[in-house]
């Protein structure tokens, strides 16, 4: 049975107890390599999964599904949920999303390929640092994603997804250098550059210890400035602002970043592994910027945080398998600038500090933007040149601090995780 | 789930691959979060998958599908796949065979409870929190997992545990940013959440204690660690160093964590044990059908063993003590840590501080990471210590540094052991996270990393 005909028997089944009842449904096939030292090892599967929302007495039930449960056992978690769900007092969308402007670029490869390339990335690996080695795990395939109410909307579309996890590890003279990281997108971009997005400072494994305290210039690499941007994804939430807890709150149309700083939420973005034409309630997404020139342009939400707001929805809704929706972000780009490659970035920092990643981002105030940096991955940089390793390396920081000190952006976007960014020089970052 | 366990052993018994595993996964899931006055509850879900290796001519191939219908398919697709990867080198021993099962029976069982009750709980220390702490927001999230799973295979292994998990975390913040929290988990039923009202009192100390506190200075810095701390740094600053397959991928790493290398001091002996039965991370089998045996890691400062696979710990010659774990449909077995524990020495909080004399105290844990070279921890609480005495609150502080640096300088181990577990679990390699506990005495170490 297909997803779409199996979602429609459990709206009929909602439909029994529930005056607006929501199926949403996720079939992920996804083809597996893992490769490394030993032998490679392929896989494949399927998993669908359905998630409901049903209104009862006024009130949101939700339930969730991954396997074969009946119906009627979806029917009666949800309804047992909604005696303890949050307020339910909106109407859900009646108009079904189209899905004719949504282009997901790329192509999936074959399971030979994806070996060519995990071959290739370990190569590139070595050649970066020789003696580096690599092991990889590489996941492809399509989601199926749809969604079907009892309003009347339906809608369904096609993903592809690439999902690369990566990690090196060398013997230095200094140590044991090892480093993990991922990107994903639509299709396998060419080893070196997918290197790059990985590991940008790999070369530099080998440079000998020091440490550097103070306030410095620091140069942040795109994985650095993805875990940043985690401030800005919980800070632009509508569900935060109503909790009281965004540090945006009121500063709508105010310039609270560096003016260099145009940050986009691009849920059409044809090689983004997050895009999607409509969210998980069924209502239209479109491309936005976050912040214009610095300018903080709004908050996104879905129909229950806009409800509560006095405002529409802004297609942002996203669920975890059975959860109430919230506002969040899908693909977050950060235009380019003029600032050149990172290499070129380096070269104009006098004395500094390049941050190619980040071991640990602990704050108890992340929509606040408050945390503490545990730079896992950071070099100091003297006369434009990488010439150590920096060894302990805390920043103590608010995230949007950090963005409002940006005096430079890269012209060259990397993925990190589903992000596309650029590196980002800030100035006078507290080193600790 | 039994009649899906005849159908899987009947396929692995007519496959002709040279070894087929079938592990069939049923996991519910409920989450409760009081907050003020508002409550709301997410789920239930319930997640059905099966997943399928097979090795032939020493290669695996893996396939899985959510839902128990296609579980014959999926042998033959995951014997199609190892056969189309072509000949490699993978062999290795299944053990004695095992066949059984393990049903926990708990108290009052989280299966068996009315969600009015389970909310009533939240409520309850929600309000408690509320009152203790005038002014200050309270939020109280309960979570229940049931997961229901067997492992077969084509050597006569046939085993099927119940897990029952349920865990409560409580938090607190006043403004400001001063914050406060308590998390707890325990394998078994809703008997363990209960009369937990210490925790409340304890955040409330806890508050009152950061709103007059000042950060810390940042430094190396003699320190005395509380039993949570030390359990996850023993967990992130060892725990990891010793999961075999992530060894395989790295040659130098390996060295430096072989049987019978020194990596710390003679005080140090760490264990990891999946016999705590009450604690996450606890297990009969593991998830290749092992048995859950006691493994000593370290002894006397000195490696004597590793977690291991059944892949593994055939490389190495070695019996493996149920350390292969994965968690959902989809997932590969992997080498990983269930509850690790520093062993307890002699002593306790006040004697290692009047042995340090000046430092800090540090004590909860907030969370933790490591790249295997460095780790980094968050201390919910700390203090300076002066002539042995608890001085100046730090409120939360960061430790970090390099591995073998912080393992060699820890100097003395009391015996007040402690063990813990939260519903958060210990996440790898894109893996979904799996429920691990972890403990360990108060320890002094001589000189640590804070900021």
């Amino acid at each position: 049975m297909r997803a779409i005909e199996r979602a429609r028997k459990i709206l009929e089944t909602l439909g029994q107890v529930s005056s607006q009842s929501e199926v949403n449904w996720l079939v992920r096939r996804r083809n597996t390599l893992l490769a490394g030292s030993a032998s490679p090892v392929f896989g494949s599967g399927t998993i669908t999964s359905y998630s409901v929302r049903i209104q009862r007495n006024g009130r949101a039930g939700t339930a969730g599904s991954e396997g074969g449960s009946h119906p009627s056992i979806i029917a009666e978690n949800a309804i047992s949920s909604a005696r303890t769900g949050p307020d339910f007092m909106w109407d859900l969308p009646s108009d079904s999303p189209s899905t004719a402007h949504f282009v997901n670029r790329g192509t999936l490869p074959e399971s030979g390929e994806v070996l060519s390339f995990v071959g290739e990335l370990a190569s590139c690996a070595d050649a970066a640092f020789p003696g580096t080695l690599l092991s990889a795990r590489v996941s492809w395939g399509k989601d199926g994603v749809g969604i079907i109410n009892s309003q009347g909307c339906v809608g369904e579309y096609l993903r592809n997804r690439v999902r690369v996890d990566a990690t090196v590890s060398s013997a230095t003279e200094e140590g044991l250098y090892r480093r993990s990281s991922h990107f994903e997108c639509t299709c396998l971009p060419d080893p070196s550059t997918a290197l790059q997005w990985l590991f940008p400072a790999l070369s530099f494994a080998g440079a000998r210890p020091e440490t550097v305290v103070g306030r410095k210039l620091v140069l942040f690499a795109p994985p650095a400035l993805g875990v940043l941007l985690q401030a800005v994804r919980t800070g632009v939430s509508g569900r935060v602002l109503l909790d009281g807890a965004s540090w945006l709150a009121g500063k709508t149309g105010e310039c609270v970043l560096s003016p260099l700083l145009t940050i986009r939420e691009m849920p059409l973005h044809e090689n983004g592994a997050s895009s999607a034409p409509f969210d998980s309630e069924g209502m239209a997404t479109s491309n936005k910027a976050l912040f214009r020139n610095g300018v903080f342009k709004g908050f996104v939400f879905d129909l229950a945080s806009g409800f509560e707001a006095g405002l529409p929805s802004t297609g942002n809704a996203g669920k975890n398998l059975g959860g109430h929706p919230m506002p969040v972000c899908t693909n977050i780009t950060v235009d380019t600038g003029n600032g050149g490659s990172l290499e070129e970035m380096a070269g104009r920092i006098g004395s500094g500090v390049l941050v190619s990643g980040i071991l640990s981002a602990e704050g108890s105030d992340a929509a606040g933007g408050g945390m503490i940096l545990d730079c896992g991955t950071a070099w100091s940089i003297s006369g434009g040149e990488v010439t150590g390793r920096l060894a302990n390396c805390l920043i103590s920081c608010s995230a949007y601090e950090i963005l409002k000190n940006v005096c430079e952006v890269g012209s060259v976007q990397h993925r990190t995780g589903t992000d596309l960014l650029p590196c980002v020089t800030a100035e006078d970052v507290r080193i600790r | 789930m039994q009649e899906n366990r005849d159908r899987a052993e009947r396929a692995v018994q007519a496959s002709e691959a040279d070894f087929v595993e079938v592990r069939l996964e049923s996991i519910s899931t409920l989450e409760l979060a009081q907050i003020g006055r508002r409550g709301f509850s997410v789920g239930p879900v319930l997640r059905e998958g099966c997943t399928v290796r097979a090795l032939v001519s020493g290669r695996w191939g893996y396939s899985w599908s959510s839902g128990f219908n296609c579980i014959e398919a999926l042998v033959d697709r995951a014997a199609g796949a190892a056969v189309a990867a072509g000949k490699g080198s993978v062999s290795f021993t299944v053990g004695s065979p095992e066949r059984n099962s393990f049903v926990p029976g708990s108290t009052e069982p989280f299966t068996g409870t009315p969600l009015k009750d389970k909310t009533f709980l939240c409520r309850h220390y929600c309000e408690l929190l509320g009152m203790t702490n005038p002014g200050a927001s309270a939020r109280v999230d309960y979570s229940e997992v049931l997961r229901d799973r067997v492992v077969v295979n084509s050597a006569g292994t046939s085993v099927r545990e119940v897990e029952e998990l349920c865990g409560l975390r409580m938090q607190t913040a006043l403004p400001g940013n001063v914050t406060a929290s308590r998390s707890i988990a325990r394998r078994g039923g809703l008997e363990n959440l209960r009369h937990r009202e210490e925790l409340v009192r304890e955040m409330t100390e806890d508050l009152s204690m950061r709103t007059n506190s000042s950060g810390p200075t940042p430094g190396d810095v003699p320190a005395v660690l509380g039993p949570e701390l030390t359990g996850m740094l023993v967990h992130e600053a060892f725990g990891h160093l010793a999961e075999s397959d992530i060894l395989g991928q790295c040659p130098a790493l390996a060295a430096l964590v072989s049987p019978g290398r020194s990596v710390g001091s003679e005080c140090l002996s760490i264990t990891d044990d999946p016999t705590h039965f009450t604690l996450p991370g606890s297990c009969s089998w593991d998830d290749e059908g092992t048995r859950g045996t006691r493994t000593s890691l370290v002894r006397g400062g000195v490696v004597k063993s590793r977690l291991h696979t059944l892949s593994t710990a055939s490389d190495t010659g070695v019996p493996p003590a149920g350390n292969a774990r994965a968690w959902g449909t989809g997932s590969t077995p992997m080498a990983r840590m269930r509850c690790t524990l520093l062993e307890p020495g002699e002593g306790d909080r006040d004697s290692l501080l009047t042995s340090m004399e000046n430092g800090v105290y540090l004590k909860g844990c907030l969370g933790g990471a490591t790249d295997m070279e460095r780790f980094s921890l968050i201390a919910e609480s700390g203090w300076t210590v002066r002539r042995g005495r608890i001085d100046r609150p730090m409120g939360p502080v960061v430790i970090t540094g390099n591995v073998f640096d912080v393992l060699k300088a820890i100097d003395r181990v009391g015996g007040d052991i402690q063990l813990f577990g939260n519903m958060g679990g210990c996440g790898r390699a894109g893996e979904s996270a799996i429920p691990v506990s972890y403990g360990g005495p108060h320890i002094l170490v001589t000189a640590i990393r804070i900021g």
